[in-house]
């Protein structure tokens, strides 16, 4: 059935090594650079897009892809899985001092990467703190998710702020 | 270890694969022989086949067999190598801990997929705790120790100048060129040029200045081999010190400099009012500043240079930079654009039309631009969330309806995805050519497969059922062992990790129950004397044997149910290791009138 599909189809690139190795297919949708991923039980996977509504349409094309082929085709179950946020609040941050006051959720090891990890238990978000204070917001499954945690963390980072001269 | 009567000492004990003795490691002689042979033995079934003799469960020595030994003797050179050529103190009793550490990570296949030697340091490092790498990080993952101080610690740049300056100057000690550098080191560090960077990079270029300063003739490469970083980095770090206040000193208005900043008294502040949220937040200490006590506090601003003053960091520099540059692009723009209403209908647009025009994106960036510099908080958020305003606008009444149905997606659009027929033949070719090991992979399975089904058809019926219901008993067994690895909780007692264990291994109806908890409530004694024991087992294929031979084993297994015990749960053993790393606490600090003779 694979190999059906690989004959028939597709535009732009796709991997025929993750192909062989876990019989999966990735389809990249040119038009806002989501990637597509199909296994074997055809369950998709799509990533890359700027927005939710922006995921779910160019997982239903990709169905549609897959329906013109000649295959039987439904869509269903649509979930968001991850939500990636990123922001500046534009003032350094001293993460030692983070990562000595909050030491039970930050992780901080210079030696293997320049950026603070923090895992907030509530809500269950990771986020990666920054010196030039740049902070990447991870593992949110909605959008609410992502603000409620920068509006946690912000007071604890001014904390630790660079004091003005 | 076992016992030699030459040595007259507990010896490594080797175990040789083949001939099946053992022998002292240090002296040679052979202190035991093996009387079964470890060989698998073959049969013919009645289809014809031939089968392994015995059970599946190949290895009686429940986990400990001789291929499991060579592991950990492995792991354990690999850890005595390291603290030889690093002279690291500690002898005997740091390899000792490092190997049960090893054993741990070996018991939970942690050693599959990573070079030994990689896993004998990171296992080293933590029980020497000295920073080692994203293998130490997943070890204390696996071992549990995520939660523990240990991993808390931070590393301060100003412990490893000594070891890099005599490291340079070969062999000698030069205190005033550690000082200076040390006080550079200090500087950097106000100067919010350590946070987020390797300490190494940093020493580096500290130890650089510093022996220039001297009159010392060390070249860069010189410094990079000494410090393990690249000549590239060297020079960055470099050009940022230069670019400091203090870059632009000459050395001896540096230094006094910096006899003025250390005279001054450090602890000017009072304690704020505030919680306690650093690791001592159960103990009574009091609240000095942002969430520490005193003591972290002052480990804190040793550590890092505080929050006063100082330069920006780089990346901050370089962040502001490159808004600097966006202001100045979009006020070009706003000038050559001066209808303002022209550019949200652009903005509109773009969210219509498919095709991309590069004049568009650039104006659509600006338009972000300008909503960033209204709110500099939530630049990021505030952008994203109007478009998809917008975007959600115009799909909302589309796809309420078109759950199902899909037809709302633009068919022109999906057939230019789709290949027709002239192309479908030529991807056909190359991608057979390009897979073509795959593909014999795959006829030659087929093959097999298909073989196996004529045998089983030819096979008298019997047997069929036989193999039919050994196939479906395993995979009953391997889906019940899933679930219970997915819902079980870690084992909260030696007894109860034995247990588990035991199961997993496939030994839980073999071996007494009873026994095993006896273990663990006899005295420490006992153990110790039977720790000689696992040396010597042999691999009986007695099953009168088999209860004998797991006791001890289980021996083992005690061991590092206990060694868990000490790092997980609380008890006597957990106060003890918590000492030992809390006297550790205090050596971090460096102190000014180390002697170095």
């Amino acid at each position: 059935m694979q190999s059906t599909i690989l004959r028939t189809a597709f535009c732009c690139s796709y991997h025929e090594d993750k192909r062989t190795k876990n019989n999966s297919i990735n389809i990249c949708i040119r038009q806002n650079g989501v990637l597509s991923g199909k296994g074997k039980t055809m369950k998709e996977v799509c990533t890359g897009a700027k927005s939710e509504q922006q995921s779910k349409l160019a997982a239903r094309k990709y169905a549609r892809i897959i329906q013109k082929l000649g295959f039987p085709a439904k869509f269903k179950d649509f979930k968001i899985q991850n939500i990636v946020g990123s922001c500046d609040v534009k003032f350094p941050i001293r993460l030692e001092g983070l990562a000595y006051s909050h030491g039970a959720f930050s992780s901080y090891e210079p030696e293997l990467f320049p950026g603070l990890i923090y895992r907030m238990k509530q809500p269950k978000i990771v986020l990666l703190i920054f010196v030039s204070g740049k902070i990447v917001l991870t593992g949110a499954k909605v959008r609410d998710e992502t603000y409620t945690a920068f509006e946690n963390i912000y007071p604890v980072l001014t904390e630790f702020r660079k004091s003005q001269q | 270890m076992v016992y030699c009567s030459h040595c007259g000492d507990y010896c490594p004990a080797i175990k040789d694969p083949d001939k099946g003795y053992i022998c002292c490691g240090i002296c040679g002689k052979i202190l035991d022989q093996e009387i079964y042979s470890n060989d698998p033995t073959f049969t013919k079934d009645g289809a014809g086949q031939s089968r392994l003799a015995g059970n599946i469960l190949n290895s009686v020595e429940s986990g400990y067999s001789a291929s499991h030994e060579r592991t950990l003797m492995k792991g354990r050179d690999a850890i005595k190598h390291i603290v030889n050529s690093l002279h690291v103190s500690g002898g005997d009793s740091i390899i000792d801990q490092a190997h049960r550490f090893y054993q741990i990570a070996v018991d939970k296949n942690f050693t599959r997929g990573r070079r030994t030697s990689h896993v004998a340091a990171a296992c080293l490092y933590i029980a020497c705790s000295y920073v080692l790498g994203a293998v130490f990080l997943q070890l204390c993952k696996i071992l549990r120790l995520a939660e523990h101080p240990i991993v808390q610690k931070l590393i301060d740049p100003s412990l490893f100048i000594h070891r890099f300056t005599e490291r340079l100057l070969g062999g000698k000690k030069n205190n005033a060129v550690s000082e200076t550098a040390l006080r550079i080191l200090a500087s950097m560090k106000r100067d919010w040029m350590q946070t987020g960077r390797k300490p190494s990079g940093l020493c580096g270029a500290a130890l650089y200045i510093s022996a220039l300063s001297h009159g010392l003739d060390y070249s860069k490469s010189d410094i990079v081999t000494v410090v393990h970083i690249c000549e590239a980095t060297l020079t960055k770090r470099l050009i940022e010190f230069e670019n400091t206040e203090s870059g632009c000193l000459t050395i001896e208005e540096f230094l006094m400099r910096a006899d003025e900043l250390d005279r001054e008294p450090n602890s000017t502040q009072l304690p704020k009012p505030g919680e306690v949220l650093c690791k001592h937040k159960d103990s009574e200490e009091q609240h000095f500043a942002h969430g520490l006590c005193r003591k972290c506090y002052n480990k804190f601003i040793k550590i890092s240079g505080g929050l006063e003053g100082g330069a920006e960091p780089p990346a901050f520099q370089r962040a502001e930079r490159q808004r600097a540059e966006a202001a100045k692009k979009e006020a070009k723009m706003r000038e050559s654009h001066h209808d303002k209403q022209h550019f949200d209908k652009d903005n509109n647009s773009i969210h219509d039309n498919n095709g991309a025009n590069s004049i568009k994106f650039t104006s659509d960036e600006a338009g972000n631009g300008t909503r960033a510099f209204k709110d500099p908080e939530n630049s990021g958020c505030e952008a994203v969330d109007a478009s998809t305003c917008k975007e959600s606008q115009d799909q909302n009444e589309k796809t309420v309806d078109e759950q199902e149905s899909l037809s709302d997606i633009d068919d022109v659009e999906v057939d230019g995805y789709l290949h027709n027929e002239e192309e479908k033949h030529y991807k056909k070719i190359i991608w057979e050519e390009m897979n073509k090991e795959y593909l014999e992979e795959q006829a030659a399975k087929e093959a097999a497969a298909a073989a196996k089904m004529e045998a089983f058809e030819n096979s008298s019926e019997d047997t069929k059922q036989r193999i039919a219901n050994l196939q479906k008993s395993r995979k009953e067994r391997r889906q019940k062992r899933a679930e219970e690895a997915k819902n079980s909780t870690p084992a909260r007692s030696p007894f109860e990790a034995t247990c588990n264990m035991l199961k997993r291994k496939g030994f839980g109806s073999k071996v007494n129950i009873g026994a095993v908890g006896s273990l663990y409530t006899s005295d420490q004694e006992n153990l110790k004397k039977q720790k000689a024991e696992p040396d010597t087992l042999d691999s009986g294929g007695n099953p009168n044997d088999i209860k004998e031979n797991n006791d001890a084993p289980d021996e083992g297994d005690a061991e590092n149910g206990s060694e868990g015990e000490a790092i997980d749960e609380g008890g006597v053993t957990e106060a003890d290791f918590d000492e030992y790393y809390e006297n550790g606490d205090e050596d971090y600090s460096y102190q000014e009138d180390f002697d170095f003779e």
